[in-house]
């Protein structure tokens, strides 16, 4: 069995959501002067007017005051003061994951915003969203295509510009034109190293293509690009180590899915030394990752011949996985539902089994509910 | 945040409360007492039930539209108080539906004014509620805005016309200060209905606004009313979204109150300056969540500052709800910032806040900032911190969100941290698994904090410490155990359970050691004792149990019946405890010690007994008294601390005085055991006959003695005396052995039976020859030859079992008469005639006589009595010389039948004179009257039949 493609885990903006959150970005206010400006530093402007959002620069305005530019690499967050307040609630369901429900909301922002420059931002917020989403429905993949290119057509020098371009590419693969996703990086990856993109971007692109190449069932090809998207990753945690709670689990997903990979091409014997590679190193999410890849790949094994002495390595390296630190949830769901996979698979071989294997499905539905596990646990509990 | 407007106080203070009409004493006491339920006791379903029944009682009373009244109070106060939202607001409803009802009802009476009054404080406090679910739903749940605004709406208005009513109201009756209040809830309606509902926003807002500014035109900005309604009219700057005007106006009214607080000459009174206080700290927090709003973080934390100043200024306490929604508006501040310590004391703080607002609106502000400080910026709280929140999962059970906080935390500590509190994250990992019956993952998560951290700490060698890792590896060997239990003790599991194993052994050698005592108890119990004792023996000194151990292990050589070595042993283990203290406060050793010493004594003395008794049952009699004195030294000593062996010990003491011939002694351990209610089959079986034969030889010595008594006649009456006595006591014990034991012995039963028969006790003889017959049934002697005959006499003489007696004995019959007959076929046809035709007696005193009917068939005992062949046995002048004893009871009984034959058959007349004239003899009884005391008893029977 192969593991479901994981949700992206990559949320660019959540730390400077959070902050603009918590900066008040809770109630419209009418009001000429009430931007406000995060930067990189922890610093903010407050009370001023964003005049212009570049891809390479943001510019503001104090009452009476010239307007001042900040390199956009050194901005984290941007507040309009005269936003609607679906924006803010909007930003809200997307700081809690709500994404499908955000991006309604950003919609509705985008209609009732007066200004363009607060137009756009939410016509590309309302995008990202869906496209984040990792939705399958074409409906909703379709509407982030339409709000993602809208976007672009508007702005196609805008702040938003390389994540809009990224988002466009993970919807149309999210869209089932894996072929057309991948068709669409190869020439961003070289606009991202012209154009200075913040390192990030470039990784999220790399990362797009890989996932766009394992959906073709070109696994060797994916499981290049995924090594290339782990260099990225720590490329861009050297420059913008304020991303690094949305990075790591990025690298993580690049690492693990270099073992799907393997998975799906069924060479479980090269998944295993690969994750066992994996798991002697040091970085404890990582490790997570590969004792839960193990456990999957030693199930799977076993799964087909019933074979006992391997359910019970699996339980092993389960419960190693299950108890180790991750960065990124996905591994602990992934440990715990494989569990009761197998200790449902050992029937009578363990007391209780059946029993136990619910109560790990009710957890990895319960705690895990954002991953891509919680859905298939809730499968098995229904079924 | 919508602060509510808390008008119960400002009511209080400005408003004398409404006279209650007449009502009587008794609903007065009852309306007071479900008033305590609610305000003091919180007890609102208690109140509930309690109104309820009232409504009933006085259901067709004037005093009704009070309990109505009380009703909507209770209901009310509920609401502000319950912990439960969802019950709050079922309360909230429920008073304003009702409130409505009674103001619907009593429209036109004084009691509509208060109740109107009551129904605006409830729009106020449910609208407010309302308000803060819509602000929450506007953050996280924006599918319910819009009918949380409808509700609210409606709540408002209806608010809003009670408040115009009683304004009116009390406007007509003169009351100008309840008029003003009346207002004022009306402006704060109409306000918060702005709040609640965007687009109706600017109108209401205009209303609200002109509603104060009269009310302030009325009273004056300088009364406490008149600075109550400035404040609420500067929040409608606030709710119109002018946040700098809001934040100007909320600073002028922070300075208004402050001023009138410190003026010396306003002479507030102290409840005044309490409440102005109160409503100051409101303001700072409406202030402060201005500020916020429009990202001034630095004047947030300068109000708060300023705060906490004045609250020490005028020496007093954070109010609860105001001081806690500040404080986290402060953290909220906090939480934006970069810095890693302000992070981390946002956390902490909203953690706080959380724990002491569970169920609020403040609390559930915390619970959303604790969510999105872990979401996104974990990274930048400290790995302690983390750990705290964690346990504050693990505590409240939610364990899988205790499981990932752990991990986090882990992830969140750097290496200072990491050393100060890895140990216990792991830990906890553990137990949350445990908690969740994970065996394997807990066990995994233990034996990783031993991994990591065990032997940095055990290097500390502090006591606390070592118990930490001690319990941490006995948890993980504890849940591996159950693990490999549900998994049928797979090999797979082989490398972690040595591993395991191996941590064990290293930090918590006294379960290692504790393995060897468990098995030891197991070899115990399988009787395996030479394996059970070398186990206890290689328990270790550090293990608590370990003079316990010693304990079993030499019972064990005892029972292996390897004496010398376990003699040895018991010499090593006292030389050890002499030189081996026990410190004061190890109080778990200090209780062992005592039970470890009893035991060793104790087993010495059974070492003592056995080889006492000898091989082959041949007695050492020159070593009992060794025993005794060994075992009294024990009972001196240790009885106190070991009761169980002290059973033993009488049994051994009773045994060892049998032997000696101090039979007394041995019968008072027989009883002290009875006594004690703790004999055990054993000792009974084994001590209980040897007693019995012993009574047994005794009365026969007595009997003996008697005889000769009589033979010479000499007064024996102390001898008969002593000799009944003797009986009884060997008859209770045959008995009670008899009960005990399952199958004692024939010869035991019989003597049992013998001596119930001697001392007359019939219904014991009954049952010492129910058990032989029913324990021998082939027994050919025991059953029909002697036990038989001896039942249907006993049987017989018991009022009522005549027909049981006489089956027995025709029983009896059959079977003696084969063969040659024997005495005992003659007593059965005696005995058959009895039962038939009753027999002579006197009452039990002597005085009365008392015939027994017998089945009332004379003729036929006659018939068995004297015309067959038992005549002839009966009279033989070899076994029954003429003129003694038995002759003349021969006849007695005869007489007997005869002279109540006659009264059917008058035959039975000549032949009753007859033997009557054969006993009476030619001196008239003279020599009858000289055989002693049975002569003269059957004397006198012969007297009373005639009669």
């Amino acid at each position: 069995m192969t593991a479901p493609r994981p949700a992206t885990p990559f949320r660019p903006c959540a730390t400077a959501l959070a902050i603009l959150s918590s900066l008040g970005a809770l109630a419209a206010q009418n009001k000429e002067f009430g931007d406000t400006v995060l930067r990189k530093t922890g610093g903010h402007t407050t009370s001023c007017k964003i005049v212009g959002l570049a891809v390479d620069k943001v510019t503001y305005q104090k009452s009476g005051g010239k307007p001042t530019d900040i390199p956009a690499s050194q901005v984290v967050g941007l507040r309009f003061g005269d936003a609607p307040p679906e924006f803010a609630s909007a930003e809200s369901a997307e700081r809690r994951g709500d994404l499908i429900g955000a991006s309604k909301l950003f919609s509705e922002a985008a209609k009732k915003a007066t200004r363009d420059l607060v137009k756009h931002a939410a016509t590309f917020h309302a995008g990202a969203c869906l496209s984040r989403a990792a939705t399958k429905d074409s409906t909703q993949a379709n509407s982030a295509i339409a709000a993602l290119e809208a976007y672009l057509s508007a702005e196609a020098n805008g702040y938003f510009v390389p994540e809009a371009k990224v988002r466009l590419a993970q919807a149309r693969l999210a869209n089932g034109d894996s072929a057309g996703a991948e068709a669409m990086i190869a020439p961003l990856e070289g606009e991202a190293t012209t154009a200075g993109w913040a390192l990030r971007w470039n990784a999220l692109l790399k990362a797009t293509k890989a996932a766009a190449q394992f959906a073709q069932g070109k696994f060797a090809d994916a499981r290049a690009s995924y090594q290339g998207v782990a260099l990225s990753v720590d490329a861009a945690l050297g420059q913008e180590p304020l991303h690094a709670a949305e990075l790591n689990p990025l690298k993580t997903e690049a690492l693990v899915m270099q073992g799907e990979s393997f998975i799906s091409e069924k060479l479980y014997d090269d998944a295993l030394n690969y994750y066992r590679g994996l798991a002697s190193t040091n970085a404890r999410g990582i490790r997570a990752a590969a004792l839960a890849g193990q456990g999957q790949i030693l199930f799977l094994k076993a799964s087909t011949n019933n074979d006992v002495g391997t359910l019970r390595q699996a339980q092993l390296e389960l419960a190693r996985a299950a108890i180790e630190p991750d960065s990124n949830p996905t591994s602990s769901a992934k440990a715990l539902y494989f569990t009761a996979k197998v200790l449902k698979a050992l029937g009578d071989n363990e007391k209780n089994g059946a029993a136990r294997a619910k109560t790990y499905l009710q957890s990895v539905r319960a705690q895990y509910a954002t991953t891509p596990w919680a859905n298939l646990a809730r499968k098995e509990l229904d079924g | 945040m919508t602060n509510p407007c808390r008008l119960a106080h400002l009511a209080i203070l400005l408003l004398p409360l409404t006279a209650l009409p007449a009502q009587s004493a008794a609903l007065h006491d009852e309306m007071e007492f479900v008033r305590g339920l609610v305000s003091e006791l919180r007890f609102i379903d208690l109140a509930q039930l309690e109104v309820d029944q009232l409504k009933k009682k006085y259901k067709d009373s004037g005093d009704f539209k009070l309990v109505a009244q009380l009703h909507i109070d209770v209901s009310l106060q509920g609401a502000k108080r319950h912990s439960d939202r969802a019950q709050q607001r079922a309360l909230y409803k429920d008073a304003i539906e009702k409130s409505s009802e009674f103001v619907d009802r009593y429209s036109g009476e004084p009691v509509a004014a208060k109740a109107r009054v009551t129904m605006a404080d409830a729009c106020i406090e449910f609208g407010n509620f309302l308000n803060e679910e819509l602000e929450l739903a506007r953050e996280e749940n924006p599918d319910k805005v819009a009918g949380l605004e409808e509700e609210a709406a409606a709540i408002f208005r209806k608010g809003v016309e009670a408040a115009k009513n009683s304004e009116v109201a009390f406007k007509n009756e003169g009351n100008k200060i309840e008029q003003f209040v009346a207002m004022l809830r009306r402006g704060i309606l109409i306000r918060e209905h702005a709040r609640a509902v965007p687009k109706d926003r600017t109108y209401l807002c205009g209303e609200a606004s002109d509603v104060f500014e009269e009310l302030i035109l009325e009273v004056g900005e300088e009364t406490i009313l008149g600075q109550k309604a400035l404040f609420e009219r500067s929040k409608i700057a606030e709710v119109k979204g002018e946040l700098a005007a809001a934040a100007s106006r909320y600073k002028d009214t922070i300075s208004a109150i402050y001023t009138s607080l410190t003026d010396p000459d306003a002479g507030l009174p102290e409840s005044a300056q309490r409440l102005m206080f109160e409503m100051m700290q409101e303001v700072y927090d409406r202030a402060a969540t201005v500020q916020y709003k429009q990202g001034n973080s630095e004047a947030v934390l300068a109000l708060v500052t300023e705060l906490q100043k004045r609250i020490k200024e005028f020496q007093t306490e954070p109010h609860y709800l105001y001081g806690a929604s500040i404080m986290l508006t402060a953290a909220r501040v906090k939480a934006a910032s970069p810095s890693q310590s302000d992070v981390s004391e946002a956390l902490k703080t909203a953690k706080e806040i959380n724990k002491d607002h569970a169920n609020d609106y403040v609390g559930l502000k915390a619970k959303y900032l604790i969510r999105d400080i872990l979401r996104s910026k974990a990274d930048l709280v400290t790995g302690a911190l983390l750990l705290e929140v964690a346990r504050g999962d693990y505590q409240e059970k939610n364990y899988d969100a205790a499981i990932d906080g752990f991990k986090r935390a882990i992830n969140g500590m750097d290496a200072e941290s990491r050393k100060k509190l890895g140990f216990d994250a792991w830990v906890l990992i553990g137990r949350a698994n445990q908690a969740m019956k994970r065996d394997l993952e807990a066990a995994m998560a233990f034996s990783r904090a031993l991994d990591e951290f065990g032997a940095e700490l055990q290097a500390k060698n502090d006591n606390d410490t070592n118990q930490k890792l001690r319990a941490t590896a006995t948890a993980a060997a504890s849940c591996l155990g159950r693990a490999l239990e549900s998994a049928g003790q797979h090999a797979a599991f082989t490398d972690l359970k040595s591993k395991i194993d191996g941590q064990l052994s290293d930090y918590n050698p006294d379960v290692a050691t504790a393995g060897d005592y468990a098995k030891g108890l197991q070899a115990k119990a399988k009787n395996s004792f030479a394996d059970a004792a070398q186990l206890f023996f290689a328990v270790q000194p550090s293990f608590p149990k370990y003079e316990l151990a010693i304990g079993h292990g030499i019972e064990c050589l005892f029972r292996a019946n390897k004496f010398d070595e376990a003699l040895k042993k018991i010499e090593e283990y006292r030389s050890w405890a002499k030189q081996t203290a026990i410190p004061e406060d190890d109080r778990v050793r200090r209780g062992y010690r005592p039970q470890a010493l009893a035991w060793v004594h104790y087993t010495q003395g059974r070492i003592l007994y056995e080889r006492a008794r000898g091989k082959d049952g041949k007695p050492d009699l020159t070593k009992f008294k060794d025993v005794e004195k060994h075992l009294l030294e024990f009972e001196a000593t240790h009885a106190a601390h070991a009761p169980q062996q002290m059973v033993k010990v009488h049994e051994m003491l009773g045994h060892a005085y049998l032997e000696v011939g101090q039979d007394d002694k041995a019968v008072a351990r027989y009883n002290t055991l009875k006594n004690l209610g703790t004999i055990t089959p054993d000792a009974h079986k084994f001590l209980g006959a040897k007693i019995f034969n012993t009574y047994t030889d005794q009365v026969r010595a007595l009997e003996t003695e008697m005889n000769s008594l009589v033979e010479k006649k000499q007064d024996a009456t102390a001898t008969g005396t002593k000799l009944r006595l003797l009986r009884q006591q060997a008859l209770d014990l045959g008995l009670d052995y008899a009960r005990t034991i399952g199958k004692p012995a024939y010869a035991l039963l019989y003597n049992t039976m013998r001596l119930a028969e001697e001392l007359e006790d019939w219904p014991k003889c009954e049952k010492a020859a129910e058990m032989i017959l029913k324990l021998y049934p082939k027994s050919k002697a025991g059953s029909f030859r002697q036990v038989r005959p001896v039942l249907g006499y006993a049987l017989l003489r018991q009022s009522g079992r005549m027909q049981e007696a006489l089956d027995i004995l025709e029983k009896a019959e059959k079977q003696l008469a084969k063969g040659k007959k024997t005495s005992a076929y003659y007593e059965v046809l005696r005995y058959k005639a009895l039962a038939l035709g009753g027999w002579p007696a006197m009452d039990k005193d002597g005085i009365n006589y008392e015939p027994k009917t017998g089945l009332g068939k004379p003729a036929e005992a006659y018939q068995i009595y004297y015309l067959s062949e038992y005549r002839k046995f009966a009279t033989n002048s070899k076994r029954t010389p003429r003129y003694s004893l038995p002759w003349y009871r021969f006849h007695l009984e005869a007489y007997y039948f005869a002279r109540h034959a006659q009264s059917k058959d008058d035959k039975f007349r000549t032949r009753a004179e007859a033997l009557y004239g054969i006993a009476q003899n030619v001196d008239d009884f003279a020599t009858l009257r000289s055989l002693g005391p049975e002569g003269v008893r059957i004397h006198n029977l012969f007297q009373r039949i005639q009669k």
